[in-house]
């Protein structure tokens, strides 16, 4: 008989006679699949998005000269006059702005939707047409395609050029006007022609802007100040090769580098986190693999004797491990017919969850566009079989071997059942060894800057919980057997129930390790999250210390260079009640390969007024050879290895600069890692590049009895339309900051429901087998006197027991976990410290979900185990 | 004999079937496994029901025992009419007043001797002490008191088999079922349970209906009952006889 025959007769007509037991099993692995290419799909859409952003701004530069610092003091274009005879130079103001006269409340008059953003790209006309793709065109028939016309539209200070799609969404024309707020200050701009979709015009899905030099200057508060300088090469030359000669001719303070450059700062800074959902993402896949393991092995337990024929009558060892591992393929391959198309789908969600935090923690320009771009790859199609298939033929392996090694003598007798003391007990010594070499694993330091050896720890630790399974089980049955004599009204039944889960610990073992591992990262995702949660409200609550907090409305941590203008500052710093204001500025500037913040502020004050929390306490000694001295926040100084008492080299105008580092303060705000500094010390070293530094963000002390409420209308009425600043209480920054905490998990919140939606069919499908593996017995029971709903009473217990050990299980690891993800992950990540707590009220409220849950995953096998024919348990035997 | 008031008021058997039909498949293929057969047993009598396989004897020990429904025709249990009652209701009169024995011991495998003999007592809702000293009482009955915490994989055949019949008896029943209690078993064990079965009836006087291929083992019964396609072949007495099965 050929194979396929073989495979259809003995394989495909079980899988069929079992549909439900089949269709769990694919379902699960396409809910895993689903997943995991989702969060896939969905980083890749993230990065590649602002990849295309950057490369669509930078148009046909070669390079890219910016200031070591970020931006830098326009009179060093002119010294740029050696470079010139490389190519075609273009000094750039790359700059965001805010759309409408937003409001700290949403304005329902305006069309536009509160925090619509513009990229704002202010170029001088005439040099930046060869380096971009530009068409303008003009609404009056005309079409306007040279530089010179271009720059007519530009011809003073409040024109812009939008882009076709802006103007078509909004339903916007030629000569209207527009209000835009840079920083705080909000003015009318005329839109003097429009973008075709091309080039810069598609980047942030068309919200961009185009601007003369000097008006973006004048706009952005940038006088005198450039961001970067584009240039052009000729088409013979290779711009990596003579990189390194311009770089030689730069002055001090400019550096070159390739226009990805960029992207490759950005790829790195949101790594880890995509990293971390990548392993989130691999459990739901984990789960549905142990389905896949469950439903062979449950195959090659319910056909035993089958087996034993087949081998009785000359079937070979290789042909039985091939029909299994078959039957696993078979199953991957149904779930990676589902799990596709679904993942594309779940996709869309995890794109918009993932790409607002990237954006509201790291970089701007991906939130809006990023869904747009999602699309399902052959690249993704090919790397979701390449990994599926082989994980799935992996977990059928054993039991597929299991069914090979069957002894026709041995498989007439019967199934083997239970699992020996010897065999619990050598599975959990493998379990505690598992613990050791997990602790083990924290210990090493991160591989390449990712935490490869703590999601080593973590697998290690699952894999004890899993191996240790069997021997808790076994202790829970026998436990609740003793107890059950003490219960009167379901005794019988939970002794029952306690009983057939010892009796088939080893099938039942692996649903529940599925589970508890499922439970397990859902516990320690919650204890993590708490955590953190319970650390960040510590750290709010003790550093804002202020009762008003002042900043433009268009201030994000990913857009940062937003600025309060000199009226809105002395407007609340005048105000009667203000008894003192501290000022915070920050930017962005380039260091070792990432992007950090230098953040600016009045020191002293900041002290005397407890905003920063440190970690290790000020240094008391003179600083070593005069230094400078900086504060920096925890995750610099452990991304960077830079502890109280280092010294940092800080890329300056004048070029590299050492600092000391006189503290290492608590920041909850960003993970890019800030290096905090007096602005004396900022003007003396970064003044060249900075010489209008104001402020950001303003904390605001109000005088003994002073209404905080009162005092915030006051200022926003004196500051008008034309200044567009938040002002919130400490409360109200308290209560956004936990907002966007909580948005920022709900991802993981759903990852974890999928795992343990895949984990509970798992149960149901287990409890399946079980039933129909056990007919004679429940027949059995039916035969001696138990009604059909004490029969279904005992399946439900048995979920329930299921479920509780999983639960019990799913603490234990998931607590050790939640240890692993904060003080190793977690660190080595984002670089924060995060005090540990356990929610008691979540694990009791998730205890009775689980519990509530199994019943209900258990009703179906309890329904169907009433339904078993009792008769047929003794007709069988009479046959 | 014992005649008892049925509810009708007809006197009737302890055990009574009525023109018992039972049907089995689909209207399109179908087939009778009994065909209207009329059997009394009395309190405290050993019938052993014999005949080829497929001639309907379990069938018949099925709807005597309160384990399935006639497709039509009576049986009566102890005065009570079964073939009315709702599966629940079933599964109350075997708890209380019929223990089973079978070929294949059927004993859960996943509780002790001990606790396999009380499960009907527990499931009936009897104290735990209770029915463990009942089942003490049933497994010393059967000389397996030394057993009692053993597994039944732990059995050999025939200790399985003395289990079934110390479950069968913790219940106090009315009734026993034997279907092919010795076809599991060698001939020493066979015996062993068949002399256990004929002092359960005798010592008891519990009524026992015992199907059985083999000739040696319907000697032990007081009666016997030859079914041939679903009908009454043949009866007879046997040499135990003791009582008379009217008829």
């Amino acid at each position: 008989m050929s194979f396929l025959r073989l495979f259809n007769r003995f394989i495909l007509r079980a899988m069929w006679r079992e549909k439900t037991r089949s269709i769990v099993a694919a379902l699960g692995v396409g809910l895993g699949v689903a997943v995991m290419l989702a969060i896939r799909l969905a980083n890749v859409s993230v990065t590649e998005t602002f990849r295309a952003a950057v490369d669509s701004v930078s148009g046909n530069a070669s390079l890219r000269i910016r200031g070591v610092a970020g931006q830098f003091d326009e009179r060093l274009f002119a010294e740029l006059e050696p470079v010139r005879r490389w190519g075609q130079l273009s000094p750039v103001i790359d700059t965001y702005a805010m759309v409408g006269q937003a409001d700290a409340v949403e304005d329902t008059t305006t069309r536009f939707p509160r925090g619509e953003m513009l990229h704002v790209l202010g170029v001088d006309v005439l040099l930046d047409f060869p380096l971009r793709d530009y068409r303008v065109v003009r609404v009056n028939n005309s079409e306007y395609q040279s530089a010179r016309e271009a720059l007519r539209l530009l011809d003073d200070a409040t024109s812009v050029i939008l882009t076709e799609k802006f103007l078509r969404r909004y339903g916007l024309k030629v000569g209207e006007r527009l209000p835009l707020t840079f920083g705080s200050t909000t003015q009318q701009f005329t839109i003097r022609g429009v973008l075709l979709d091309e080039g810069p015009a598609r980047t942030l899905d068309g919200n961009f802007a185009l601007m003369d030099i000097a008006a973006a200057q004048l706009a952005a508060d940038r006088l005198g100040l450039l961001h970067h300088v584009d240039v052009m090469l000729p088409p013979e030359l290779n711009a990596e090769e003579v990189l390194g000669q311009i770089n030689k001719e730069l002055p001090v303070g400019l550096v070159a580098e390739l226009p990805d450059a960029e992207s490759g700062r950005a790829d790195t800074m949101i790594a880890a986190f995509q990293f971390n959902l990548t392993a989130l993402s691999a459990v739901a896949l984990i789960v549905g693999l142990f389905l896949i393991y469950n439903t062979v092995g449950m195959s090659v337990a319910s056909r035993r004797s089958e087996i034993g024929m087949l081998r009785a009558v000359g079937a070979g060892r290789a042909i039985i491990v091939a029909l299994f591992l078959a039957e696993a393929l078979l199953l991957a391959v149904i779930g990676l017919v589902i799990g596709l198309p679904a993942g594309r789908l779940l996709g869309a969600a995890a794109v918009s969850s993932t790409a607002q935090t990237v954006e509201t923690f790291y970089i701007a320009e991906v939130a809006d566009a990023s869904a747009a771009t999602l699309r399902l790859s052959k690249a993704e199609i090919v790397a979701a079989i390449g990994i599926v298939v082989p994980l799935a033929c992996l977990a059928a392996l054993i039991p597929a071997w299991d069914a090979a090694t069957v002894q026709p003598v041995a498989a007439v007798r019967g199934r083997a059942r239970g699992l020996s003391r010897q065999v619990r007990l050598r599975l959990a010594g493998a379990g505690l060894l598992c613990l050791l070499l997990g602790w083990l694993c924290t210990k090493g330091a991160p591989i390449a800057g990712r935490p490869i050896l703590g999601f080593v720890a973590e697998m290690i630790l699952m894999l004890s919980g899993a191996l240790l399974t069997p021997l808790i089980l076994w202790g829970a049955c026998e436990g609740i057997r003793k107890l059950s004599h003490r219960l009167k009204s379901i005794g019988t039944e939970l002794r029952l129930a306690a009983s057939n889960l010892d009796c088939e610990l080893p099938r039942v073992s692996v649903s529940v390790a599925a589970l508890g591992v499922s439970l397990s990262m859902m516990i320690a995702i919650a204890v993590m999250v708490g955590s953190f949660r319970e650390t960040v409200v510590y750290w709010l609550d003790s550093s804002l210390s202020a009762d008003l907090s002042v900043k433009p409305v268009m201030q994000s941590s990913s857009i940062s260079e937003a600025r309060l203008s000199p009226a809105a500052i002395s407007t609340v710093t005048n105000d009667p009640d203000v008894a003192d204001t501290v000022w915070f500025s920050s930017r962005q500037i380039p260091f070792r390969q990432r992007r950090i913040r230098l953040a600016i502020t009045q020191v002293a004050k900041a002290l005397d007024h407890d905003r920063l929390i440190f970690k290790t306490s000020l240094g008391s000694g003179i600083p070593p050879n005069d230094l400078p001295s900086v504060f920096v926040s925890e995750s610099f100084s452990i991304l960077f290895e830079a502890p109280l008492g280092s010294h940092v080299r800080l890329p300056t105008p004048q070029g590299p600069t050492e600092f000391w580092v006189a503290g290492v303060y608590y920041d909850y705000a960003s993970n890019q890692g800030t290096v905090m500094i007096d602005e004396s010390i900022y003007r003396e070293h970064f003044g060249r590049d900075d010489p209008h530094l104001s402020a950001q963000h303003l904390s605001v002390y109000l005088r003994d009895g002073a209404s905080a409420v009162q005092v915030r209308q006051r200022i926003l009425r004196r500051l008008g339309n034309e200044e567009q600043v938040y002002c919130v209480t400490s409360r109200e920054v308290r209560d956004e900051a936990l907002k966007i905490f909580e948005s920022t998990f709900a991802i993981t919140y759903a990852l974890q429901f999928i795992a343990i939606l895949v984990a509970g069919m798992g149960v149901a499908s287990t409890l399946i087998t079980l039933i129909y593996q056990r007919q004679r017995e429940i027949g059995l029971l039916s035969l001696i006197g138990a009604t059909c709903r004490q029969v279904r009473r005992v399946i439900v217990l048995e979920a329930v027991m299921l479920g509780t050990v999983s639960q019990i299980i799913g603490i234990f690891v998931g607590v050790l976990l939640a240890v692993v993800l904060i003080y190793v992950v977690n660190v080595q990540s984002f670089g924060w410290t995060i005090q540990f707590h356990l929610p008691i009220m979540f694990v009791v409220q998730s205890t009775l979900f689980v519990m509530i849950a199994s019943c209900l995953f258990g009703l179906y096998p309890a329904v169907r185990a009433a339904g078993v024919d009792a008769l047929q348990t003794v007709r069988d035997e009479n046959v | 004999m014992t005649v008892e008031a049925g509810s009708s008021g007809q006197a009737r058997c302890f055990v009574q079937g009525e023109q018992l039909v039972k049907r089995y498949g689909t209207d399109h293929a179908s087939y009778d496994a009994l065909r209207g057969i009329d059997f009394r047993a009395a309190a405290g009598e050993f019938v052993a029901i014999r005949g080829p396989s497929g001639c309907g004897k379990s069938t018949l020990l099925h709807l005597l025992g309160a384990m399935d429904r006639p497709s039509s025709g009576e049986v009566w249990l102890a005065g009570e009419r079964l073939d009315t009652l709702t599966l629940d209701a079933l599964a109350l009169v075997r708890r209380r007043q019929v223990g089973f024995v079978f070929q294949m011991f059927n004993l859960l495998p996943s509780m002790t001797v001990t606790e396999n003999v009380a499960l009907p007592l527990l499931l009936d809702g009897v104290s735990e002490t209770e029915a463990m000293g009942r089942s003490k009482a049933a497994l010393q009955d059967v000389d397996l008191v030394a057993l009692s915490e053993k597994l039944p994989s732990q059995l050999s055949g025939g200790e399985m088999q003395r289990t079934a019949i110390a479950r069968a008896l913790a219940i106090d029943p009315k009734l026993v079922i034997a279907d092919e209690p010795t076809g599991s078993l060698d001939s020493t064990n066979g015996r062993l349970v068949l002399e256990l079965l004929q002092n359960v009836n005798s010592s008891k006087g519990i009524t026992v209906l015992m199907a059985t291929h083999s000739e040696e083992a319907a000697a032990f019964a007081h009666r016997s009952v030859h079914l041939r396609d679903g009908k009454i072949h043949l009866e007879r007495e046997t040499s135990n006889r003791v009582v008379s099965a009217p008829l």
